[in-house]
């Protein structure tokens, strides 16, 4: 019997139909007879508490009402009969509705009815409409009667509990063979001794045969069609479970299906039967079908192998993260190649990821994580800082796939962690190399472009617009666009000029000058250089280059031919002798007419001689000593007086003025000379001159004035009317004469040098 | 102590004729000396220690000039109490331009002395009363 299916709680009451109760009638009316009773009802204690009487009638509810006490009554003492002769004088009763001689019922005897284990079932009860005597003679029959009436209860109660086990059993067989029918599920019973197998219906149907095509098989027949390769393992369990060295027999196996093809088999079983030696002798089991499961698991152990094929392919760290469990589990690259300890990361995966996230990083990454949960998106893709074992930090680029649920809720991730720290610093690189020329490009004056020869397309610099005042091109810039730039009389020229220099695979470098429309309509001077750069073959694809607006350039050149021009005019033409000389070799590098007419060297003399030649012997000294001090300081400009010798040795005084020059490409000095002769001369007689007026002048305040101050003093004693000059007068008129002798002498001394100054 | 007037001029005509105005006022003997070089003697020695002197001083002398008389002066500190009157022939104004370098030159006068010009000088005035 199955364990699962019991019996309701075996709670004794008498809950029973009229109709059940056909046996028990005869047994009332017996009891009525020997109780000589008018009336015998049996009650029951089930949940209706249906009172019938011997008839099979159940009794009207409110004699039910009536008799309710009666029967509490007796169930309260279930071990007597309860006897009451006359109601109304029963103590208990006498105030009841009985009692107030409403009703029929004057005595009354309950019999309990009690099962074999004691419960109370009901009541056996004898109904008097006049009081009555009992006897003692009467109690035992009745109590028979009571006993068999239980009897017949019981077996009522068995025989209900009886049908409901039986329609337990069939819902529970019901149920087996629905949970059979409808799963994979085959059943299989095996007779060792006969050697047979037996199969349900839906082995056969498994296997793609008819139910008639396959009947019960050998063991022989049925190994036969089972994968020679899985036969053995299969055996060997079978043969282990008969000798009872295991104790479940459970395999799995392939067996030919009609057309040819393999089925997969999980095939359980258990002994139903054994022998007296305890060997089996009757076996059932189950077989379902796997091939589905079984593929899948193929297909899943592929997948797998060729993911850990993959991860051992590439070097980046492919992560699973299981988004339920929250558990992260990495391949071995990651442990590899960021140094981390797998033991640990097995513990608390998803929580060392994140610890080990740059923390100026970890928010944002955070953030765009569980964004890309939340919404629908398949993919995942962050750059950041991420720590290795040591304190380093990298640069990595996380990549994941987000797997979903039916409801869009994500279950699973799957991603890869790239190292990019050289990629970043490369491109880091890059773009500051790009920014340095974006820069340039922008500081130079120069315009930079790129021309992609292939696509006819140019791509400008910014200075396109600001110096050219074009605008950016929207379109394609081909050679046209940039012909209609140039200036018709030049376009030719430079059109031949480039043609010429892309057919030659060995020229790269392009240099033109041409003028150029601007923006405003004027034209201006370029001057424009490019690289050419070629393929294997040696065609042109792509060209860079720099155009330079030299129109500035240009008329600053022509100021200068014609400031040379002056110059050079100024120069042969001066009146003053000048010539260059090369600072380091002190040879004459040109002269003008002047200074051939002024020392008598020819041109070609000239230009044969250094600078010592023209200087007098013992003026090379103070000549060197000027030129080393030159040398030293190229830049001074100096002015000096020397001594200069002509080719016909005749010396003169010169001043000499020279100034720095870039002259044939070499360090001179430009040399004015100025004949300082004459000058010289007129300078020494003043200054003669000025001696002898000072001489004149010295004589005049000093010399002249001391005879005369002397004679003024003589002649104002003479007049002086309050001086006695009578004893001196002699000495005085003596003073006076010798004063002006005096003065005479000195005058003729004066005259003689005034006369000196006239004859010069 | 008494104040001194010095003279000196190499001309003894000059010394004769400039001693004669000088009696006019003072007839107290007036220290001549006929060069740069004797006056400074004078003043080196002893002899003019502590009294105040008023020299009246030629420029172009032999020996010893008026100028490098005083500059030997002033090198030998000798200036303290002496007081100096130019008294020259020269109409040089280069004279009197130096003239202004020596903080003891209190007049620069042009010879011949006469009453008017000892007049016109009140510190030679003042000198010969006290002399």
């Amino acid at each position: 019997m199955n364990k699962n299916i019991f019996f309701i709680q075996r709670r004794l009451s008498l809950d029973v139909e009229s109709k059940q109760l056909e046996k028990i009638f005869p047994l009332l009316d017996l009891a009525k007879f020997i109780g000589e009773a008018p009336s015998a009802v049996i009650s029951g204690s089930g949940p209706n508490q249906e009172i019938y009487d011997h008839s099979g009638l159940p009794l009207p509810q409110e004699f039910k009402m009536v008799l309710q006490p009666f029967l509490a009554h007796t169930l309260n003492s279930p071990e007597h009969i309860c006897i009451i002769p006359n109601v109304q004088k029963e103590a208990g009763f006498g105030t009841g509705i009985l009692a107030q001689g409403n009703s029929t019922m004057v005595g009354y005897i309950g019999c309990p009815l009690l099962s074999k284990e004691g419960d109370p079932l009901g009541v056996l009860s004898l109904i008097y409409d006049n009081s009555f005597q009992f006897n003692s003679n009467q109690e035992r029959p009745l109590l028979t009667i009571a006993a068999q009436v239980v009897n017949v209860l019981e077996e009522i109660k068995t025989q209900k509990e009886f049908k409901l086990v039986k329609e337990e059993l069939q819902l529970q067989k019901e149920v087996n063979r629905n949970i059979i029918e409808n799963s994979k599920l085959s059943l299989w019973r095996c007779n060792l001794e006969e050697d047979i197998l037996h199969f349900d219906a839906k082995w056969p149907q498994i296997l793609g045969y008819d139910q008639e095509e396959l009947g019960p098989i050998t063991l022989e027949k049925w190994e036969s069609m089972i994968h020679t390769e899985d036969l053995k393992a299969l055996k060997d369990q079978w043969n282990n479970y008969l000798a009872r060295n295991i104790d479940n027999y459970e395999v799995n196996y392939r067996i030919k299906h009609k057309d040819g093809s393999w089925k997969w088999f999980l095939e359980a079983g258990n002994t139903l039967k054994f022998n007296n030696a305890g060997r089996p002798l009757q076996m059932v089991g189950t077989i379902e079908d796997i091939t589905q499961h079984q593929l899948d698991y193929l297909h899943l152990e592929e997948a797998l192998q060729r993911l850990t094929y993959l991860s051992r392919a590439t070097s980046d760290a492919i992560w699973d993260l299981d988004l339920v469990n929250e558990t992260l589990h990495w391949n071995d690259n990651f442990f590899e190649n960021y140094g981390h300890q797998s033991e640990e990361y097995a513990k608390a995966g998803l929580i060392l990821w994140i610890e080990n996230i740059h923390p100026e990083d970890r928010l944002r990454v955070e953030n765009s994580f569980e964004r890309a949960l939340e919404r629908d998106s398949e993919n995942w893709e962050e750059e950041y800082r991420f720590k290795k074992s040591g304190e380093e930090y990298v640069i990595v680029n996380d990549k994941a796939f987000i797997i979903r649920d039916a409801n869009g809720k994500a279950i699973r991730m799957v991603g890869a962690l790239c190292d990019i720290t050289e990629k970043s610093n490369y491109l880091l690189k890059a773009k500051i190399a790009n920014e340095r020329f974006q820069r340039i490009a922008d500081l130079t004056k120069e315009v930079i472009y790129d021309w992609d020869i292939i696509n006819e397309d140019v791509h400008w610099g910014s200075g396109y617009v600001e110096h050219f005042g074009h605008e950016l091109p929207k379109e394609k810039v081909t050679l046209q666009t940039r012909i209609n730039h140039m200036h018709p009389n030049d376009v030719q020229r430079v059109l031949s000029e480039l043609k010429d220099l892309l057919r030659n695979p060995k020229e790269n470098y392009f240099e033109v000058k041409y003028r150029f429309l601007k923006g405003d309509g004027t034209y201006i001077d370029i001057h424009e250089k490019a690289s050419i750069l070629r393929n294997e073959n040696g065609g042109p694809f792509r060209m860079v280059g720099s155009m330079r607006d030299v129109s500035e350039a240009n008329r600053y050149l022509e100021k200068l031919r014609d400031s040379e021009k002056k110059y050079n005019d100024l120069f042969h033409l001066s009146p003053q002798p000048s010539w260059v000389y090369d600072l380091e070799t002190l040879r004459f590098m040109d002269v003008n007419s002047a200074a051939i007419a002024c020392y008598g060297y020819s041109r070609k003399e000239f230009m044969e001689l250094t600078l010592s030649d023209i200087w007098p012997v013992d003026e090379i000294k103070p000549l060197m000593k000027e030129i080393n001090d030159v040398r030293s300081d190229t830049e001074r400009i100096f002015n000096g007086a020397f001594k200069h010798r002509k080719k016909n040795g005749v010396e003169f005084d010169v001043r000499i003025h020279s100034n720095p020059i870039t002259f044939k490409e070499r360090t001179c000095r430009q040399v004015v000379a100025f004949d300082i002769s004459e000058l010289t001369k007129h300078i020494k007689t003043i200054e003669s001159q000025n001696t002898k007026f000072n001489k004149i002048a010295w004589m005049q305040s000093h010399v002249l004035r001391a005879p005369l101050v002397r004679m003024m003093g003589l002649t104002n004693l003479l007049l002086d009317p309050d001086e006695n000059n009578e004893g001196d007068n002699a000495f005085l008129l003596q003073g006076i004469r010798n004063s002006s002798n005096e003065i005479d002498e000195i005058s003729r001394e004066i005259a003689k040098i005034t006369n000196e100054l006239k004859t010069k | 102590m008494n104040n001194k007037i010095v003279l000196v001029d190499d001309d003894p005509i000059i010394q004769y004729v400039h001693l004669r105005i000088l009696k006019k006022y003072s007839p107290q003997a007036i220290m001549q000396f006929e060069d740069g070089s004797a006056a400074l003697d004078y003043f080196v020695g002893k002899k003019a220690e502590g009294s105040p002197h008023l020299v009246l001083l030629d420029i172009n002398m032999p020996i010893l000039g008026g100028w490098e008389f005083l500059d030997a002066v002033y090198q030998q500190g000798l200036s303290g109490n002496m007081s100096v009157i130019i008294l020259t022939s020269s109409v040089d104004i280069l004279d009197m331009e130096r003239a202004k370098m020596y903080n003891n030159i209190v007049n620069f006068v042009q010879k011949p002395l006469t009453v008017e010009k000892v007049n016109s000088i009140p510190i030679l005035l003042e000198y010969l009363e006290q002399v």
